[in-house]
């Protein structure tokens, strides 16, 4: 999934600073489920704002909302009479959510509430693991489901480099070697073999190093 | 024909006992000797170590004895006959006549008309009552008693009558007569508990002789809000609060001339709770406690012994027996005194002195144990022969033991004590077991709001400072509200009623009680609210007691808060709704985890009352720690001998299943349904003829846990243990298969099984490891053998040991040797007392000196935590010629092993320093909890206490419950104790269990959360916070939850991101408005 954390309260005030209307909109999919952008989420910040309101002495109109996927035009559509009567709209999305809702609703300044961190599942509750780069060319069948792209600072495609120490990465010994990992798993898979297969150069290019990518699945497509 | 059962006295551990009889489906008789149930908890003001009201938690429990539909309370009663035997005893009752009938509402207007006035026994004849009186505000039952000794109509000498003129409920009978009432019991529990020792005859300590020496019991009743002075500690010269209060330890304990050579037991705890509520009444006044030594031997009480003298400096310590009170022309006290620690004759004044005074049986124990036909110890408690195999029998067959009755002993022990003979006793009575109808839970159309606020006094606690009127006046002005009521004691049996009668009558839908907690009071008035035909769930606490009154002395500001708190309820109340409850099944069969003696004794009432037992045990054997005890103090028969007396029983029944050398791996269900699954590494089937010849060809070997690692064994084995076979150890054996090709019957098999089980109740009994090692490095255990733990000592010294009881390879012709107490606690990692091990250490200090009577034997100790008649243990000792030595942890004794250990030790007593080469240093080791217990509490999804031990539900009054429904705790899991309490507690987790057990269902939902699933993202949050494993996934991939597992703790409510999972009763548009109503319409101009 895709996993966002919200913004320093600081930051957030700043950027809502000077609106006396907002409307902060939650997403009910990834940022919901990685704790950072649902139903409750939009409560507590919606507090905050008001609460910070009062404070500086003046009345913050805040209306809360949060929506299935802030990703899909449909749902963003749903949005509309709230983000009408407020003059700008904070965004619980992930950053796909954000664009979307700006684009859709141009002449509305919409906020992001959240950075937008990785894509990965959670180690345990509320600790999330990045596992994947979006690099458009997958080799986790080679790699025993471990992913060298993500998981290796340097994106080696061919074996650990000499930093690998105990296990660990040089760039940051809290960090497992993702190599020493496949070493190991890939034993325990008596499958060592895999290992000496070489991986020709990567294609950065499809990778998004081009600028952004499309994926068109061609028999789908609504004329 | 019906199961019926009897319990005499209806002090704490009777009421534990009938309730837990009756819950068992038999029909239970409480025959109480004064006007009301309670005995003496009602007077006491705080109980220790978690200093919580003593009425406030009693109540309750009074309320559930006179609601509850199978248990009968006949005060005013004796029993005067008893004839019969176990099974079938015929008991005459004398009922007293009460002269006020039950229609008594308890309104004090006879009290106020009555003439003659007398010394308020409750109150120790500190204050006054009249001849018509209730014992105490919350009485059960409520109704008004006439002194008959006292009334003026005695005998018909002068007609006064006054009390039945002023009573308008017409209730006064002068016509009712004593009746004798013919009852048929199967069992008969005898509870009649203690009282405290008058010391009048220790002159000189000069109670009666001065007034400003009280006996603690004296003091409870001084200090209590409800009490004579109203709470405010005075001494009774001249009405002044005491500035200097000094406690005398051990009055009439541990003390051959009053009688009382044995150890009170409680008292150490008592004294310093009482220490501490002197202090909080006025922290500048000084507090002073002479001690002989400091017991503190339970869970949590060591801790609260290092807070009152360490931590917190509640008290002055001072070692040393007072010699004599002498009184000043001020009414001070000068107590003259040999302060043992520091040395010399010294004289200190005080203001007042309190007599910790001993335990001595009830006045007519001796005439009860005639009629019941039992015998009592030397100083008129009634005997339990088999102290540590049986602790609740009696002499008698078909009559047990709860509490004081068989010697002192604290609130908790008491307690489940009580349980444990509710077990006993059930288990004798013969019939059909009966059950209440399923309650009703009505569903009455709620949607008008009318708002009913009950205003409590709380005696004095909330009145004293909180305007009622006032209060009334306020809260019948909020919305909603469509009356008010204020009551001296809601929760007394007298508010209740009139709570019902005013909840009908006014046809109120929502109820307000502004009073204490909900934690100890919330089940008692939704009681209330039941019987009036309301949903209980349409109830609302406002605690302007402990949230209020207690805490702000200041009256006009404590109003204010108190009308806010009310609102608050008020605006909750209006927006509560009807839940409902449902049943579920009852799987009719109990676990039991763990094959110690706690947990055999477990198993043994539940196959005893008739249920299916399935025994689980890691070690191919039974027994426990206790199985390895050359002897038991004070029974004096061997732990094999206990342990095989219970075997025996059980292997007997078809009920009972064993499945030793088993794992538990999960557990999963709830309350009356449990699943379990487990590992069984079983290799020896019961084909096993003891021939031996396996144990010839195995080539492996191991140190050999029965024997304390002492020696060696191989991975077959043999013990002198329950069941009867050789043993492999799965974990040693490397399934080289060589057994298997000699065992001529074929009983060997070396595969794991997997087994499932479903029960209804689980006993969790695992015990304790003896001794620390990682403690006892510093004492050179396991580098010399010269040192020895009192766990090796007993396996070394037992006739079926592995030296056939001789310790001739480990000592020869020995000069010096040394028995160290409190060897691996009290220090350290482990901060808590042992309990057991005192007594340990001396039984081995003795059984040392009788096989070398020639050499010089030290015991040497912090502390001498002896208690009850362990201390004629150490007498005893003391008479061979043992030596004592007192060490401090501050200077503790220096151990240097070589060949023979060198020993160094200052002694503050004799200020004298020791200097011994030792020949055998034995170590007295105490328990910590068993290897593994982490993980099995966490499969049970159960609490451990700070020790690591298995945390119980209450400390006090739910001793055996673990943390999670359904889940009952045996013997030393919860704590180190010895093996008569581990039995005695084993039996009362047995009781717990089998009151799930014995019911076809039980009700469930009520307050647990509901998942709104058109919310629900299905992320998983819920399902990983839920402590209780509640929460499911369902088909469409959605939380779901199990309301028999649901504790309604809410957890899930907080945690869940989409706001999709609401606890009931407590959801926004229930709380949201308590906000609002504290926002809008505060009274403090918040």
């Amino acid at each position: 999934m895709i996993v966002g954390e919200r913004k320093s309260v600081t930051e957030i005030l700043e950027m809502t600073k000077g609106y006396d209307r907002i409307f902060v909109a939650g997403c009910g999919t990834c940022v919901t489920v990685c704790l950072a952008g649902g139903e409750k989420e939009v409560s507590v910040l919606s507090s905050l704002l008001k609460i910070n309101g009062k404070k500086q002495g003046h009345e913050v109109k805040v209306v809360e909302g949060t929506i299935e996927r802030q990703c899909e035009r449909e749902w963003v559509g749903e949005m509309k009479d709230k983000v009408r009567d407020a003059e700008a709209v904070l965004s619980m999305a992930c950053g796909i959510g954000v664009q979307l809702v700006a684009e859709m609703y141009p002449e509305k300044p919409v906020l992001p509430a959240l950075n937008t961190t990785l894509m990965g599942f959670p180690t345990q509750h509320a600790i999330w693991l990045e596992n994947c780069r979006a690099c458009g060319d997958c080799i986790l069948h080679l790699t025993g489901g471990i992913c060298p792209v993500t998981r290796c600072a340097k994106q080696l495609m061919n074996g650990p480099c000499g930093g690998s120490q105990n296990g660990k990465c040089e760039v940051d010994s809290q960090t497992d070697c993702a190599w020493a990992l496949i070493y190991y798993k890939l034993k325990a898979m008596d499958r060592l073999d895999w290992m000496s297969k070489i991986q020709p150069p990567k294609r950065w290019d499809i990778a998004g190093h081009s600028g952004p990518r499309k994926t068109v699945k061609e028999e789908e497509v609504v004329p | 024909m019906s199961r019926t059962a009897m319990v005499i006295g209806g002090g704490i551990a009777g009421m534990q006992a009938a309730i837990n009889i009756a819950n068992q489906g038999v029909r239970v008789t409480v025959v109480e000797r004064s006007p009301s149930i309670g005995g003496n908890m009602p007077r006491l003001d705080k109980t220790f170590p978690t200093m919580d009201c003593s009425m406030c938690i009693l109540a309750p429990r009074m309320l559930e004895v006179a609601r509850h539909p199978m248990v009968t309370i006949m005060t005013n009663s004796e029993v005067r006959r008893v004839s019969g035997q176990a099974g079938s005893f015929t008991v005459d009752v004398l009922q007293k006549a009460r002269m006020v009938r039950d229609t008594c509402t308890a309104c004090g207007d006879c009290t106020k008309a009555c003439p003659v006035a007398a010394p308020n026994e409750f109150d120790l004849g500190l204050s006054t009552r009249k001849a018509i009186y209730q014992p105490f505000p919350q009485a059960v039952p409520q109704a008004y008693v006439i002194d008959k000794d006292l009334c003026l109509n005695k005998g018909h000498l002068i007609a006064c009558e006054r009390c039945s003129e002023a009573c308008n409920a017409k209730s006064v009978d002068f016509s009712m007569r004593d009746e004798t009432v013919r009852l048929e019991v199967g069992a008969i529990v005898v509870a009649t508990g203690a009282t405290t020792f008058d010391p009048t005859a220790l002159e000189e300590f000069g109670y009666r002789r001065f007034p400003n020496v009280v006996t603690t019991l004296e003091l409870e009743r001084l200090i209590n809000a409800a009490g004579p002075t109203r709470g405010r500690l005075v001494r009774m010269s001249d009405m002044e609060e005491p500035k200097r209060v000094a406690f005398i330890n051990c009055v009439g304990s541990r003390d051959h001339k009053s009688g009382q050579e044995y150890c009170s037991r409680i008292c150490c705890m008592y004294g310093m709770k009482d220490a501490l509520l002197v202090k909080e009444h006025d922290p500048s006044t000084e507090v002073t406690i002479f001690y002989i030594d400091i017991r503190a031997p339970g869970k949590g009480y060591e801790e609260f012994y290092r807070r009152i003298r360490f931590e917190d400096k509640v008290a002055e310590f001072i070692r040393g027996r007072p010699a004599e009170i002498a009184e000043n022309e001020d009414g001070s006290l000068t107590i003259t005194y040999e302060d043992t620690n520091e040395g010399g004759i010294k004289a200190k004044t005080f203001d007042m002195v309190v007599l910790n005074v001993a335990l001595v049986p009830s006045n007519d124990t001796g005439e009860l144990a005639k009629i019941l036909g039992l015998e009592t110890d030397k100083w008129g408690f009634l005997k339990a022969p088999r102290v540590s195999g049986g602790p609740l029998d009696s002499s008698g067959g078909g009559l047990y033991l709860a509490g004081m009755v068989a010697g002192p002993m604290d609130i908790t022990d008491s307690t489940y004590r009580g349980i444990g003979a509710a077990a006993r006793a059930a288990g004798e009575t013969e019939g059909d077991r009966s059950f209440p109808e399923p309650p009703i839970y009505p569903t009455l159309s709620t949607d008008e709001i009318r708002t009913g606020i009950f205003i409590c006094h709380c005696g004095k606690n909330i009145a004293s400072v909180v305007d009622i009127k006032e209060l009334l006046e306020y809260s019948k002005e909020l919305p909603g509200v469509v009356y008010v009521e204020e009551n001296m004691f809601s929760c007394s049996e007298e508010g209740q009623r009139s709570m019902v009668k005013s909840i009908t009558e006014k046809g109120l839908t929502r109820v307000v009680v502004a009073a204490c907690t909900p934690r100890t009071h919330e089940a008692t008035f939704q009681e209330a609210l039941r019987e009036a035909g309301l949903n209980p769930f349409l109830l609302d606490m406002a605690n302007i007691r402990n949230q209020c009154s207690w805490v702000h002395p200041d009256g006009p500001a404590a109003l204010s808060k108190a009308k806010d708190l009310v609102m608050m309820s008020a605006a909750r109340a209006a927006n509560l709704s009807a839940l409902d409850v449902t049943t579920v099944g009852v799987v009719p069969r109990a676990v039991v985890i763990g094959g110690g003696i706690a947990g055999l004794s477990a198993a043994r009432e539940f196959v005893s009352n008739g249920f299916e037992t399935h025994l689980i045990e890691r070690k191919p054997y039974v027994g426990g720690n206790v199985a390895k005890f050359s002897s038991v103090y004070p029974q004096e028969t061997s732990g094999g001998e206990l342990i095989s007396e219970i075997t025996c029983e059980l292997s007997e029944s078809d009920k009972f299943h064993l499945h030793a050398s088993t794992a538990i791996d999960n557990v999963g269900g709830y309350v009356g349904n449990f699943t379990l699954t487990a590992t069984s590494n079983e290799f020896v089937s019961d084909r096993c003829n003891l021939c031996g010849e396996c144990v010839k060809v195995c080539p492996v070997k191991v140190a050999d846990e029965f024997e304390e690692g002492m020696f060696s064994r191989r991975a077959v084995y043999r013990k002198d243990t329950y069941p009867p076979r050789y043993y492999i150890d799965a974990e040693a054996c490397t399934k080289c298969g060589e057994c298997v090709k000699v065992c001529k019957p074929g009983a060997i098999d070396l595969s794991s099984k997997d087994i499932e089980l479903e029960s209804g109740a689980i006993v969790v009994a695992t015990g304790f490891e003896a001794g620390d090692k990682e403690q006892l490095r510093r004492w050179g255990h396991r580098k010399s053998k010269a040192v020895l733990t009192t766990a090796e000592l007993e396996r070394l010294l037992s006739g079926t040991g592995p030296t056939r009881g001789k310790l001739d390879s480990f000592v020869a012709d020995p000069k010096n040797i040394a028995v160290l107490l409190c060897a691996d606690m009290r220090w350290g990692r482990n901060g808590y007392c042992s309990r057991f091990c005192c007594a340990s250490g001396l039984k081995s200090a003795r059984e040392l000196k009788q096989r070398y009577p020639a050499a010089n034997v030290y015991v040497l100790y912090e502390s001498m935590r002896t208690t009850w008649t362990q201390e004629l243990l150490y007498e005893e000792v003391q008479g061979l010629g043992v030596r004592f030595v007192a060490y401090s942890f501050e200077d503790m004794p220096k151990i240097t092993t070589g060949d023979k250990p060198r020993l160094v030790v200052k002694d503050p007593l004799m200020r004298s320093t020791l200097d011994l080469t030792l020949d055998l240093l034995v170590l007295s080791v105490g328990g910590i909890p068993s290897h593994g217990s982490e993980e099995l509490m966490r499969a049970l999804r159960i609490s451990s206490s700070p020790e690591g031990f298995i945390q119980e539900a209450h400390v006090k009054l739910a001793p055996v419950d673990a943390t999670n429904s359904g889940i009952f705790i045996a013997g030393a899991a919860q704590f180190p104790r010895d093996v008569g309490d581990s039995v005695a507690q084993g039996c009362a987790a047995a009781a717990r269990g089998m009151a799930i057990i014995s019911r076809e269902f039980i009700e469930v939902g009520g307050v647990v959360a509901r998942v709104l699933s058109e919310r629900c993202a299905g992320c998983m949050t819920c399902l990983r916070t839920c402590p209780y494993d509640a929460i499911f996934i369902d088909r469409e991939g959605l939380a779901e939850v199990n309301m028999a597992k649901c504790r309604g703790c809410g957890i899930c409510t907080a945690e869940c991101p989409a706001k999709a999972i609401v606890l009931r009763s407590y959801e926004d548009d229930q709380i949201i408005p308590m906000v609002d109503a504290l926002i809008g319409g505060a009274t403090n101009g918040g």
